[in-house]
């Protein structure tokens, strides 16, 4: 893993969990807490981290002439952190085994 | 039920409800304390107490907006904590003891008053508190001087407030001369 962050953590693996399962990869400061349940100062060294190592870029949100609210930030995974992301999510958090298929009744092994 | 309790029961109900419609207010206002505590970079300060803002715009509930901003106000502290341990480090020692008196003191007050379940003395701890660690942490503003140097000497403040003046002769450093703050 060459370039990563230097350490990974739980809450590490759930941001990139999270932004690997959003849409174009890509998701603000809000969605990460929400999906993550990680509180924003957790969330915001993780992000830190992250764009340091080049494995997120983030963007501002445009708004229109008629907004006057603060604008959001996006991040996104770059193609280096979506493959660096995939690989350590496969390597530290492997699906669970799909649980065997049992009978309701009966299904009890003798 | 008197009209005393009537009374009261409708200004307490009054005031909470007038303080969940400042919660999201209040929320704004601390980002900017935050963020200068997360990050001393100008340019970054600005950007995270603009996206913070619109975390809060996008989190429901108002004083869920005032949690989420202690949040950020929590993490800014902590993060900042090692700054604050160098700059009381730095503090005289006569300070830093007037300092931790103070500090032991409103401590002790906060309990007392939560002991006596007396809310005001509890604030009042809260703030002898914020002032004393403010009198341990914030710089002391110190006079300006004004150096004429000659060519020749190149100038470097120390941290311990002192100035050490180079004698440079052909770029290289001939000699050092130590300028404490006794000699102005």
């Amino acid at each position: 893993m060459s370039g990563g962050p230097i350490r990974v953590t739980q809450p590490l693996l759930d941001v990139l969990q999270a932004l690997l399962a959003a849409e174009d990869l890509e998701l603000h400061g809000w969605a990460i807490m929400k999906a993550t349940q990680r509180s924003g100062p957790t969330i915001y060294k993780i992000l830190e981290r992250l764009a340091a190592s080049k494995w997120v870029d983030c963007r501002w949100e445009l708004l229109r002439a008629d907004e006057s609210r603060p604008r959001r930030r996006f991040y996104r995974l770059t193609p280096l952190g979506a493959t660096e992301a995939r690989s350590l999510l496969a390597s530290r958090r492997p699906e669970p085994a799909k649980a065997k298929l049992r009978l309701a009744f009966g299904g009890c092994d003798a | 039920m008197s009209a005393w309790e009537i009374a009261v029961s409708v200004v307490f109900g009054l005031a909470v409800n007038e303080l969940c419609e400042l919660s999201p207010w209040l929320a704004r206002r601390l980002l900017p304390f935050a963020a200068r505590m997360w990050t001393r970079d100008a340019e970054s300060r600005a950007a995270y107490a603009e996206e913070w803002q619109a975390i809060i715009e996008d989190r429901p509930g108002k004083l869920f907006k005032l949690a989420t901003a202690f949040t950020f106000l929590v993490g800014g502290a902590w993060r900042s904590a090692p700054r604050l341990a160098s700059r009381w480090s730095a503090q005289h020692p006569v300070r830093r003891l007037i300092s931790s008196v103070l500090i032991t003191t409103s401590t002790f007050v906060i309990m007392f008053g939560f002991g006596m379940l007396s809310w005001p003395i509890v604030a009042l701890g809260t703030a002898l508190l914020v002032l004393a660690t403010a009198l341990g942490v914030l710089p002391t503003p110190r006079r300006q001087y004004k150096f004429i140097v000659p060519p020749e000497m190149n100038i470097h403040t120390r941290a311990d407030s002192g100035v050490d003046a180079y004698l440079m002769k052909d770029g290289k450093i001939t000699g050092v001369m130590q300028v404490k703050r006794y000699h102005f």
